[in-house]
């Protein structure tokens, strides 16, 4: 009997294009993308679950092997640094991991401490104690590009996809930390444990993404 | 919340239930472990802070338990065992030893589920070297988790030789090392083309092969056609070594490969192994070659051995419905002051019988009847004026 191989996604836009890849692959798995309060989901064979979580929680699923594979995105993955195996990159779900605030905002000024508003309170963290600046870390769960507005913190950090939300809120971006996109990763046992399915899995993923880019 | 009530971070109770299970699958352990001539041994969890501070043994300073001594020294509750052995036996043992142990260890950074303080059980030869050593150090791996009853493991080989050969061969600088050393540990092959521009293409692409170089048997024939220079031959040798030492034994059946291992101790120096299993997404037993560590103690003293983590072997047996779980008390046998021979006797004549009976003081029947119950035992019997069933 074929082992189950259960996925842990994030409901949206992430799910929606890991759909779209796994059907490439043969597996009829486009019914959990109905309008469902279900969190767990099976394709139409039966040997691939779906559990849906959190964004950030999907490394944490998938470290702790409840999940043996997930979808997640480079950002939530830096931010959560989990042990997992990050095997592709799957392109999509592009985003830039940015510091941004008022244009006029001086980044190589010196300064005794910069306030920082972020979700990614540990990317920032590493960021400015690899600069060797004293930071203050203000973590928020949403509207980020207030933190400056209104006064809360000097700048922030967060993904840019089209920049128009900085620009209506007079923001833009100061420096780029790093290049981000939806990651396959799997659980370090699971690779090997079920490899008779998750190594044909993640060679046909990544022919898939190959051809894509060609 | 109310402070007394709560436990430190990282720190777990351990019920009775809990206590009797693991114990049951630590003594399976050590049996299994002396039956093979380990001598069992026994460090302290204080260690002084130098110890972890130099040479291929050095753990990062944010991950060690410290406290500080009255006198103000710094001391370490020990990170893992195998480095206080190779103190004892560089300092007070002649150089060839087979040792075992189970204990403690700590961590200073709590993770999810895992625990600051974890007991292993683990093995260490010192003194030898040579292939069959690392067939007999696995063999034991294989032997141990056996005789607690699990029998659909994975023993995942590797040699770190392999890795370490290919940046040799390619003049890699001590500062990218760790990169790379990360990159192939999280098996991402996607970072290493984003890395320095200045480094060997060649390189980048063997590299990238690694991640996907685990399975069988067959990988062995891959990893020896991107073989570049002598280290990296001799690691392939000693793997192939090593599989056809269990083909002669029977036992290859629980070995596989893995190319990429890089293993999770900077000491490790040649063969690393990594026990897995289906039931948990985490790894039950670790170990390695680390010839190098007694270097720190000014002796050159080749060694091998591996640890299995207690908390995750429960919990994998437990999945797998084998955890033996503490039995039901069947018959508990209460005395009065003058009758405590007779009770005992007959407690014992119970277990030899396979019953199991507990024995326990009781003026009276009222209670024998209090303890049954809080022993929930099925039923007592009284020995007072006489014998008698509550």
């Amino acid at each position: 009997m074929q082992d189950v191989i259960t996925f842990a996604l994030a409901k949206g836009r992430l799910a929606e294009k890991s759909v779209d890849i796994l059907e490439q692959c043969g597996i009829d798995c486009r019914r959990i993308l109905e309008p469902s309060r279900k969190l767990v989901m099976s394709d139409a064979s039966g040997k691939f679950k779906f559990i849906f979580v959190k964004p950030s929680d999907v490394p944490i699923y998938v470290e702790h092997g409840v999940a043996d594979v997930g979808v997640v995105g480079k950002d939530t993955l830096m931010e959560e640094d989990r042990d997992v195996y990050e095997l592709i990159d799957l392109g999509f779900a592009k985003c830039r991991l940015c510091l941004a605030g008022y244009k006029d905002f001086d980044l190589s000024k010196p300064r005794n401490i910069i306030k920082v508003a972020t979700k990614y309170v540990n990317i920032a963290k590493d960021f400015f104690d690899g600069r060797g600046q004293n930071a203050e870390i203000i973590p928020l769960h949403g509207s980020i590009e207030l933190g400056p507005i209104v006064g809360l913190s000097d700048i922030i950090l967060d993904i840019v996809e089209s920049g128009k939300t900085l620009q209506e809120n007079d923001l833009c971006v100061l420096e780029e930390i790093v290049n981000c996109s939806a990651r396959l990763i799997i659980n370090k046992v699971s690779l090997k444990t079920k490899a008779d399915v998750i190594k044909p899995l993640v060679k046909n993923i990544d022919e898939i993404i190959k051809n894509k880019e060609n | 919340m109310i402070k007394k009530f709560k436990l430190p971070k990282g720190a777990q109770d351990h019920l009775p239930d809990d206590c009797f299970s693991r114990r049951d699958v630590e003594s399976k352990l050590m049996d299994c472990f002396k039956f093979y001539g380990y001598s069992e041994i026994e460090s302290p969890i204080l260690e002084r802070y130098e110890l972890f501070d130099s040479g291929v043994g050095k753990v990062e300073l944010n991950k060690l338990f410290k406290v500080t001594d009255v006198d103000g020294d710094l001391l370490i509750l020990r990170p893992d065992i195998t480095m206080p052995i190779s103190r004892i036996v560089c300092t007070k043992l002649q150089d060839s030893q087979r040792l075992c142990y189970l204990g403690k260890s700590f961590s200073a950074i709590e993770n999810e589920g895992k625990l600051r303080e974890f007991t292993q059980a683990g093995v260490e030869i010192m003194g030898e070297k040579g292939d069959n050593i690392d067939v007999e150090v696995v063999m034991l791996a294989i032997k141990s988790l056996l005789a607690v009853g699990l029998d659909d493991f994975q023993i995942e080989l590797g040699n770190v030789g392999f890795f370490k050969g290919l940046l040799d061969a390619y003049d890699v600088a001590e500062e990218d090392r760790d990169v790379l050393v990360n990159c192939i540990e999280s098996k991402n092959g996607i970072k290493l083309y984003t890395l320095s521009s200045e480094m060997d293409k060649n390189m980048l692409d063997t590299l990238a092969r690694l991640p996907m170089l685990f399975g069988g048997e067959e990988i062995l024939k891959e990893a020896q056609a991107l073989c570049l220079n002598a280290q990296m031959r001799a690691a392939v040798d000693n793997l192939k070594a090593v599989y056809a030492g269990f083909k002669s034994l029977g036992y290859e059946k629980y070995v596989t490969f893995d190319m990429s291992s890089v293993g999770k101790m900077k000491y490790y120096s040649g063969m690393v192994m990594r026990g897995i299993i289906k039931d948990l997404g985490r790894a039950i037993l670790a170990g390695g070659r680390y010839d190098e560590l007694c270097d720190a103690f000014g002796k050159n003293i080749p060694a091998v051995g591996f640890a299995i983590g207690i908390g995750y072997l429960t919990t994998a047996l437990d999945n797998q419905q084998k955890l033996v779980k503490a039995p039901k008390v069947q018959v508990v046998v209460g005395y009065t002051p003058d009758n405590m021979n007779l009770a005992e006797q007959k407690a014992r004549q119970l277990l030899s019988k396979g019953i199991n009976a507990k024995c326990t003081f009781a003026t009276s029947k009222a209670d024998l009847i209090k303890v049954k119950e809080t022993l929930k035992a099925d039923k007592g019997i009284f020995f007072g004026a006489k014998e008698e069933e509550v």
